[in-house]
């Protein structure tokens, strides 16, 4: 199996945008929405005055978003992403609440959470992201971390590998910088919505009420199963039996 | 229903419940609130196209579904950019769509109002326009038409407007280049002998030192940025001069910041810095510039103390920046627009082009020079004259023109693009306004179609066929890929019609680029091995020139030969019309002697990456989102004797007008100056996007071969 990440060298960042605008454009994402950013920040130790940072969904190891979800819409996949299946999604936003990076944002058009899936709903097979693609000095990378031969798998064997999260926060992000970058504790812990908190409190109580319901109805299974209601009034239905035939 | 379960009776139900349930639990379609799916467009196509804006050239495949562009995708075999482009031209595909997109003829009423016209009534009232201003004028007539440059689908277009307005005797037409690159241009063409880049880009990672002397290029050219850490990988060594503080500073690593507009002044302190201290093979200098000695003289005054009391450049900074180019034998300058954006540009050019020369950098692997003005490839008039009969050497540029219109000598101007390029654009407006008969080729309701009688509709690139050429000479090709909407042609189409119906079967009618192009290999010797099928085989098309088919491109260094392509293989330092290497401070500076007290700060404008030139990328949302509007950035310490503080709203001021414009404290622009980006448009529905025309404020300044934009006193007064 695969695990796919992306890696960032925000030294080589020039700051122009074009991954914003490509994502925007090969994913179809809504007027005024983003899946991804450079964030700029001022900061005298840099020739030009300022230290940019690209990013996108860190896609975490200890994915808030995953837990938030109500529906089990966002979830971990086996490779590595963090995704939205959208038919399953509500759009009731708790995911988009909960991710202390403000990577997701309820897409207009679909209604659903919206974030970066590595532009795997909108790529023809064989294309790369299209933040990846159009980035003149190739600052991120991306492929399976798994394969030795992938760039990004020499890149990451090589390069100090820095990751931006708080320490109230740690959801242990996959979206690797290399060397350095700043800020690396911008992420903040968000609290979880009302509804999201009430659920959790509530979800106990359902877990242990659906669990003993299950182990009766189990119970009761085994029970017909060895020992049939009928036989163990044996006599009395033989005895109606004969009573209903004559 | 039976009284009690039976075995069989349980597990009938059993099944039936295990298998509702499984149906149950299946995801379900379409739950989130207000989901609309999206309709089935079919399958995608792929197209090869060209960008049309900065001269990098990017190419590109265009996804096609449902009859349009769906995005726009770099392509990966472009050998100069690697795939890579940058937002300006993945946003042409929102500016074909754009809402505001003007696709019928229109011709203004006397009140101002406007008409929808045909394409067909649009042709026959321009050919009408130009017959009688040839019946009445005759063999003048030709002097009474203009045109600014450039027209902006195909390099065709441009060939078909050359010959129409050749025929009917009119060689005015202006172009873009009088507003920002000519100068830089021309005196490489004086220097060396070609007004192009002397080698290709390329070579950048062939050479030990890389000079930006103005040039940002991962402001300018981002696609081309990918040279500048390949270059620092194979060792490479990169100066940057630049007053700001900008995206290229980070790769940069010496930087000098200059005041604006003495750059000239910095460049003779290299060049004596490197005489005075034997740095120089002075033998080997005089083979490319002999008149070293009167370099010499003209370099003496500019000793270190000079130096920094002109530029503020501290003398062991200029040392280190004089030794880092002693040190390299093989040194490619790359300059950019802004060093002759002054009106003391031309020596400033020449001063650096010498100091290639004496330090033996002008020829050969890993030297030369490279430009921001575009690599145009030449056989164009041969073209044109092959069509149109002799045509006259032009005798104006834009500031005669503009005389003309004031005296009212011009009767028909075609505007096919920006009149706010040039400086006092309000006045330039007023001199258009003086025309009777104004046509403008454009694409969105801008001033230029505001001021114009008579528009026309034009195709977005991808809408039609026809040629291209970069930066590095290189010519592209692009199929048509998409329909164009309502009545918008390409300009070739509505130049030769206008021609036709003027002309009849006289005029070389073509009825497609692809029959222009052809008929150019087959004329011009220099364009045999670039055919039509050759170029768009090609990722990146073909470097210009191939003078036999299937021939080789020739890439690098321009001189193959060894020698400069002057009269006599040398550079001239006293030159018959533009003299010495002398340095005086730009017009209206406020280091200028007799400048004005009331404007003590230097005026800087500039290109950034979400703007190119005044009109269509101001109507891109995607390039909207990232502007910042009309700002002004000054330097803290000059904020405070201003008393500005950041985000104030400000008046920037100059003696020839005023704009209101947001201040941002930065210490990425040097003390005593401002700096505000071009290319805003008043008239675009995008806020971020929307200012009036910063040359309103810029007084009619120019050198004796391009107007000048930068340089001029002005203040910051709070609004």
């Amino acid at each position: 199996m695969s695990r796919y990440v992306m890696a960032i060298d925000s030294g080589r960042c020039i700051n122009c945008k074009a991954c914003i605008v490509a994502c925007q454009q090969r994913n179809k994402v809504p007027g005024g929405k983003s899946r991804n950013w450079v964030r700029e920040i001022d900061d005298e130790s840099r020739k030009s005055g300022v230290s940019v940072q690209p990013g996108a969904c860190m896609h975490c190891d200890h994915p808030v978003c995953v837990f938030a979800c109500p529906t089990g819409a966002t979830y971990k996949g086996p490779d590595g992403a963090v995704e939205v299946d959208k038919d399953r999604c509500i759009g009731c936003g708790s995911c988009i609440k909960a991710c202390p990076y403000g990577a997701r944002f309820k897409n207009d058009v679909t209604g659903t959470a919206d974030k970066c899936d590595y532009c795997r709903e909108h790529s023809a097979p064989g294309q790369i992201p299209a933040c990846v693609a159009v980035c003149t000095t190739h600052c991120r990378v991306f492929g399976d971390a798994d394969d030795p031969d992938s760039d990004v798998a020499k890149i990451l064997a090589s390069r100090k590998k820095v990751y931006v999260a708080a320490k109230d926060c740690d959801t242990r992000p996959t979206l690797t910088y290399l060397d350095a970058t700043t800020p690396t504790d911008w992420p903040q812990a968000v609290d979880s919505p009302t509804p999201i908190k009430l659920m959790e409190y509530a979800s106990t109580g359902v877990k242990w009420t659906a669990g003993a319901a299950l182990a009766g109805v189990i119970g009761v299974f085994f029970k017909q199963l060895v020992l049939p209601s009928d036989r163990e009034h044996g006599h009395t239905d033989e005895h109606q039996d004969k009573g209903g035939n004559a | 229903m039976p009284d009690s379960y039976s075995r069989r009776n349980f597990l009938k139900l059993s099944a039936a419940l295990a298998v509702g349930g499984a149906a149950a639990s299946l995801p379900g379609k379409a739950q989130a609130m207000g989901q609309k799916p999206g309709p089935d467009l079919g399958p995608a196509t792929y197209v090869k196209g060209y960008c049309p804006f900065c001269q990098v050239r990017c190419t590109y495949h265009a996804e096609v579904r449902g009859g349009k562009i769906q995005q726009i995708i770099g392509d990966k075999g472009n050998r100069w950019t690697g795939g890579s482009m940058c937002p300006k031209g993945l946003s042409i595909v929102e500016l074909m769509d754009s809402p505001h997109r003007l696709t019928e003829p229109m011709l203004k009423q006397a009140d101002g109002s406007w008409k929808r016209i045909s394409y067909a009534e649009a042709v026959a009232l321009t050919a009408q326009k130009m017959r009688e201003t040839l019946d009445k004028h005759g063999e003048k007539a030709g002097d009474r038409m203009g045109m600014l440059m450039p027209l902006w689908d195909c390099r065709e277009s441009e060939m078909a407007a050359l010959i129409t307005l050749g025929m009917a005797g009119c060689v005015h037409t202006m172009p873009p280049g009088e507003t920002c690159v000519s100068t830089a241009a021309n005196m490489l063409n004086l220097m060396s002998g070609t007004s192009n880049p002397t080698t290709t880009v390329d070579q950048l990672t062939k050479a030990k030192v890389i000079l930006l002397w103005g040039a940002n290029l991962c402001e300018l050219y981002p696609a081309y940025s990918r040279w500048l850490p390949m270059a620092k990988e194979k060792g490479a060594k990169i100066l940057y001069v630049d007053p700001r503080r900008t995206r290229t500073s980070d790769w940069a690593d010496i930087q000098l910041r200059p005041k604006p507009g003495t750059d000239g002044a910095l460049v003779l302190g290299v060049i004596r810095f490197l005489l005075e201290n034997q740095l120089l093979d002075e033998e080997k200098a005089r083979e490319l510039v002999p008149e070293l000695d009167l370099l010499r003289e003209d370099a003496s005054a500019y000793t270190p103390e000079k130096v920094q009391e002109l530029t503020g450049i501290a003398p062991a900074e200029l040392e280190g920046f004089a030794r880092a180019i002693a040190a390299s034998d093989r040194t490619i300058v790359w300059f950019g627009g802004s060093v002759c954006r002054y009106t003391n540009g031309i020596p400033t050019v020449r001063g650096i082009i010498l100091l290639q020369g004496i330090t033996g950098n002008m020829i050969g692997e890993g030297r030369g020079v490279l430009t921001m003005h575009s690599g145009k490839p030449g056989g164009e008039h041969e073209f044109v004259e092959a069509m149109a009969g002799h045509v006259k050497a032009a005798k104006m540029n834009f500031r005669r023109l503009r005389l003309a219109m004031d005296k009212k000598r011009l009767d028909i101007l075609f505007l096919n693009s920006s009149y706010r390029r040039y400086p006092d654009a309000n006045g330039v407006r007023k001199s258009i306004q003086k025309v009777p008969f104004v046509v403008h080729c454009g694409f969105f309701m801008t001033p230029e179609a505001e001021v114009s009688h008579l528009f026309v509709p034009m195709t977005f690139g991808p809408e039609s066929s026809g040629s291209g050429y970069g930066n590095e000479k290189e010519a592209v090709w692009r199929d048509k890929i998409v329909e164009a909407p309502g009545s918008c042609v390409p300009a070739w189409k509505f130049y030769g019609d206008v021609g036709k119906a003027l002309f009849g079967e006289k005029y070389p009618y073509f009825d497609s680029p692809e029959a222009m192009y052809d008929k150019f290999c087959e004329i011009v010797p220099s364009w045999k091995g670039l055919s039509r099928k050759r170029v768009a085989a090609s990722p990146d098309g073909l470097v210009w020139p191939i003078y036999e088919e299937n021939g080789p491109e020739l890439l690098g260094c321009t001189f193959r030969e060894g020698k400069l392509g002057t009269a006599d293989g040398t550079m001239v330092v006293k030159d018959r019309v533009f003299g010495r290497i002398t340095w005086t401070p730009p017009k209206g500076s406020p280091y200028a002697k007799g400048s004005k007290p009331e404007f003590p700060l230097v005026f800087t404008q500039g290109k950034v990456v979400w703007h190119w030139q005044h009109t269509l990328t101001n109507y891109a949302p995607s390039l909207a989102q990232f502007s910042r509007g009309r700002v002004v950035s000054v330097h803290p310490e000059t904020a405070k004797q201003c008393g500005v503080k950041d985000g104030d709203r400000v008046f920037l001021e100059t003696p020839t007008g005023r704009l209101e414009a947001v201040a941002e404290v930065t210490s990425r622009v040097l003390p005593g100056t401002v700096f505000t980006p071009s290319h805003f448009c008043p008239d675009t529905p995008l806020d971020a996007n929307r200012s009036e025309p910063v040359n309103s404020i810029v007084p009619n300044s120019w050198d004796r071969i391009s107007c000048q934009h930068n340089g001029v006193g002005c203040r910051l007064v709070k609004a």
